[in-house]
C-alpha cells in the first residue's frame, strides 16, 4: 500500500485508487467525491477507484440514486471502474470482484486510518465548561481538593484555561494552603450557565426513528454493549438510575449516550450499526430516540456496570435529564447525589 | 386476487382432504404467513388467491397427492384451467407437461389449492413427478429450496401444518441469489414486476411482520441449512443475502417489492418504501450478516 499524493487519493492498493469520505451526511459532498474520483480515473485507465463511505448518513435509496446518475452521467468506460463502498456491520458492500482477503484488511486499515484522521471535526468549545464539570464531578463524589496541574492533565486543556477557570470560579472555589482547589458547595449559578449551553458544549446530535417500528432502548443498548466501545457510555435515565435506582422514572423516552472524544474528532458511523433505522434531525419536530453527546475532557470517568455497561459519569448524566427536558428526576438524582456526599462525612 | 381469511381457508382444507394426510401437508405462502401474524386478528385477511400445500417427506408425498387430489376431485372441488397445460395428461404425455394440482373448492373461485413437493436429496433441482388420478394424469412439482420452506413447520389447530416465517423468508431468498428477468404472469397495481422482487419484497415483509425476532432467525436458518443441504450448507449460506443486497440498492427493483408488499401482506399497515429499506437493511444486519460470519467461522 502506497500513499498516493501522486494520485490524489487516500491510498493506492493494487489497481485500486481508494479515497474514504466518512461520516458524509449530504449529497453534495458524495456527487463531489465522485466527479473528483472519475476525474482520476479518466487520467488512469488502467486503474479501478473505490470511494469508501464509512459512517454514511444518507440512505440506500438516495446513494442508489446518485449511483445511477452518476451512470448516466459519465462514461462506460469510467463508470465500470468507479465502485461505491459502504460499511455492514463488519464488512464492506460494494467491493468489485476478485479483491483478496488480504487487499481487504489493508482497506479496513485504511478506512480505520482516515476515518480518525478526518472523522468530523467538532468545533472548538470555552474549556471554563469542561473544567466545570470536572470540578463538579470531584465535589459529588467527595473527592480530595485537586491540583491545577490534575485539573489540566485531566481536562486536555493548558494551564493558563485552567488558572482561568479558576479565577472565574473564585466566589465558589476554596483554595487550599498547598495549591489545591475544590469547590465549596454545589455551584448553583454556574451550573445554570452550563445547562443554558449544555447542547453546544456537548455537541449534543439527536437520531429520530424513520422506520415506523421503533427499536426498543433495551435492544439498542444492547447492541451498543456488542460493539464493545470503550468510548461510548450510557446516560440520560439509564445512567441516572445506574447511579440512583430508586429514581422516580418508569421507562425513558430516549436513549442518551456520551462519546469520549478527547481529541475534537467524532465518528457517528455506530449509530448505524445500533440502527439502520435512526437518522439525524434537527429542532424539536420528531421525538428523539437516541441522543449523542460529547465528552471532550482527557479522562472519560466512564464507570462499567455490574451488567456489563459503560456509564456516563453522574454529571453527564445529570445534564442529560435536564436537556431531556426531565427537571425532576433531575433535581431527584442532584438531590440524591448530594444526599450520598453529605452521608459520608 | 381476493381477500382471504387464513382460518376459514385452513379450516377448509383440512375438512376435504383425507386425514391420513393431514400431517403430510404444509401451507407455505401468504396464507402460511396470514396464519402466523394475524390469527388474533379475525378482521385482517391475506390478499392471495393460490394457497400452496407441500406434501413431505417426499416418501409418502405420490401417495398423498394422489389420495387428496382423488378425494377433492370427488367432492366437487374444480381443476383451474389457466397456463400452458390445463387438460390432464395420459400416460404418454411427457412429465413436463403434465397440469400442476390446483384445485378451487365446489363454492368458490377466490382461491385455489396447489399441491408441491420437496426434493429427494440435497442435489436434486426443479423437477416434476407424474401423479396418476382417476380423472387423469397430472404433475406434482418440486422446487429445490421447498425443503427449506417446509423445514420444522408449526402444527395448527387444524391438524395440518403452516411453514415458518424465517423459513420461508429463508427459501425466497435461496431462490433469488440474483434478479432475474421473469417476470409474475399478473400484475401488481397495473405495474409488470419480477418475480425475484416479488419473493424478496415478501422476505422483507416477513422481516417487517417479526420485527425484533429476526435476530433469532440466524441461528434457525443454520440449523435448517444444515439439515437440508449438509454438505453444501456453507455456500447457500455465504449467498443468501446476494439478491437482496442488489434489491436494496436498486431503486427500480426495491419500488416493485414496495409495490407488493403493499398490496400483499403489508396492505394493512401504511408502510412507506423508505421505512421498508430502514427493515430491509436490519435484516441484513440482523440475519444474513450473522449468517454469513456463521458459515465462514463453521
Amino acid at each position: 500500500m502506497k500513499s498516493t499524493y501522486d494520485t490524489g487519493t487516500d491510498a493506492e492498493i493494487g489497481r485500486h485508487l481508494v479515497e474514504v469520505k466518512a461520516g458524509v451526511q449530504s449529497i453534495r459532498t458524495l456527487r463531489d467525491a465522485i466527479i473528483n474520483l472519475a476525474y482520476r480515473l479518466a487520467e488512469s485507465p488502467s486503474r479501478n477507484a473505490l470511494l469508501i463511505l464509512p459512517g454514511l448518513q444518507v440512505s440506500q435509496k438516495r446513494l442508489a440514486e446518485e449511483q445511477a446518475k452518476a451512470l448516466r452521467a459519465f462514461r462506460p468506460e469510467i463508470t465500470r471502474r468507479l465502485h461505491l463502498v459502504v460499511e455492514e456491520g463488519d464488512d464492506l458492500r460494494g467491493l468489485p470482484a476478485g479483491i483478496s482477503r488480504s487487499d481487504k484488511q489493508r482497506l479496513k486499515d485504511v478506512i480505520k486510518q482516515e476515518t480518525l484522521r478526518h472523522g468530523e471535526r467538532l468545533p472548538r468549545i470555552d474549556g471554563y465548561f469542561v473544567i466545570l464539570k470536572l470540578l463538579l464531578l470531584e465535589w459529588l463524589k467527595k473527592k480530595p481538593p485537586v491540583t491545577a496541574k490534575w485539573l489540566s492533565e485531566t481536562s486536555g486543556y493548558s494551564y493558563p484555561t485552567v488558572a482561568k477557570a479558576i479565577s472565574r470560579l473564585s466566589d465558589s472555589i476554596r483554595r487550599h494552603s498547598d495549591r489545591r482547589v475544590e469547590l465549596r458547595s454545589f455551584p448553583r449559578g454556574e451550573w445554570a450557565r452550563l445547562l443554558a449551553v449544555s447542547d453546544q458544549v456537548r455537541s449534543t446530535v439527536c437520531f429520530a426513528d424513520v422506520s415506523g417500528q421503533p427499536r426498543s432502548l433495551e435492544s439498542l443498548m444492547r447492541r451498543l454493549q456488542e460493539l464493545n466501545r470503550a468510548d461510548i457510555a450510557v446516560g440520560g435515565v439509564y445512567g441516572a438510575k445506574h447511579y440512583h435506582p430508586e429514581l422516580d422514572l418508569v421507562g425513558s423516552p430516549r436513549l442518551d449516550l456520551t462519546m469520549h472524544c478527547p481529541h475534537g474528532m467524532r465518528d457517528l458511523s455506530f449509530v448505524k450499526r445500533l440502527d439502520p433505522g435512526l437518522e439525524t434531525v434537527d429542532g424539536p419536530g420528531r421525538p428523539a430516540r437516541l441522543v449523542v453527546h460529547v465528552l471532550r475532557r482527557k479522562e472519560s470517568f466512564f464507570e462499567r456496570g455490574s451488567g456489563g455497561s459503560l456509564f456516563a459519569d453522574p454529571v453527564e448524566c445529570l445534564l442529560d435529564l435536564h436537556e431531556a427536558r426531565l427537571e425532576p428526576q433531575a433535581l431527584e438524582l442532584l438531590n440524591m447525589l448530594i444526599g450520598s456526599r453529605e452521608q459520608t462525612q | 386476487m381476493s381477500d382471504v381469511s387464513p382460518e376459514q381457508v385452513l379450516r377448509e382444507v383440512a375438512r376435504a382432504v383425507p386425514h391420513d394426510f393431514l400431517e403430510n401437508i404444509v401451507v407455505i405462502g401468504s396464507l402460511a404467513a396470514g396464519y402466523h401474524f394475524f390469527r388474533n386478528e379475525p378482521s385482517l385477511q391475506v390478499r392471495t388467491k393460490d394457497i400452496d400445500c407441500i406434501l413431505r417427506p417426499r416418501l409418502v408425498a405420490v401417495e398423498a397427492g394422489v389420495a387428496i387430489a382423488n378425494q377433492l376431485i370427488r367432492m366437487g372441488w374444480i381443476p383451474r384451467k389457466e397456463g400452458p397445460f390445463t387438460e390432464p395428461g395420459t400416460s404418454i404425455t411427457p412429465d413436463s407437461e403434465l397440469p400442476a394440482v390446483r384445485l378451487y373448492p365446489p363454492d368458490s373461485v377466490a382461491w385455489f389449492i396447489e399441491l408441491l413437493t420437496v426434493p429427494r436429496s440435497e442435489v436434486e433441482g426443479d423437477s416434476w413427478t407424474r401423479l396418476e388420478l382417476d380423472s387423469g394424469h397430472y404433475g406434482l412439482p418440486c422446487f429445490r429450496f421447498l425443503s427449506i420452506a417446509a423445514y420444522n413447520p408449526v402444527k395448527t389447530e387444524f391438524g395440518l401444518y403452516c411453514a415458518r416465517p424465517e423459513m420461508m423468508a429463508l427459501a425466497n431468498l435461496l431462490e433469488h441469489p440474483v434478479i432475474g428477468e421473469q417476470t409474475m404472469s399478473g400484475l401488481f397495481a397495473g405495474r409488470r414486476i419480477k418475480r425475484s422482487n416479488k419473493d424478496l419484497g415478501r422476505v422483507i415483509a416477513l422481516a417487517r411482520l417479526s420485527n425484533d425476532e429476526t435476530e433469532t432467525w440466524p441461528a434457525v436458518w443454520k440449523d435448517a441449512l444444515m439439515a437440508c443441504f449438509p454438505t453444501m450448507w456453507r455456500e447457500l449460506a455465504l449467498c443468501a443475502g446476494n439478491g437482496l443486497r442488489v434489491l436494496l440498492n436498486s431503486h427500480e427493483d426495491f419500488s416493485e417489492a414496495f409495490v407488493t408488499c403493499t398490496n400483499g401482506l403489508l396492505a394493512h399497515y401504511g408502510v412507506t418504501e423508505d421505512q421498508l429499506q430502514v427493515t430491509g437493511q436490519r435484516l441484513l444486519q440482523d440475519a444474513i450478516l450473522p449468517l454469513e460470519r456463521a458459515a465462514e467461522m463453521d
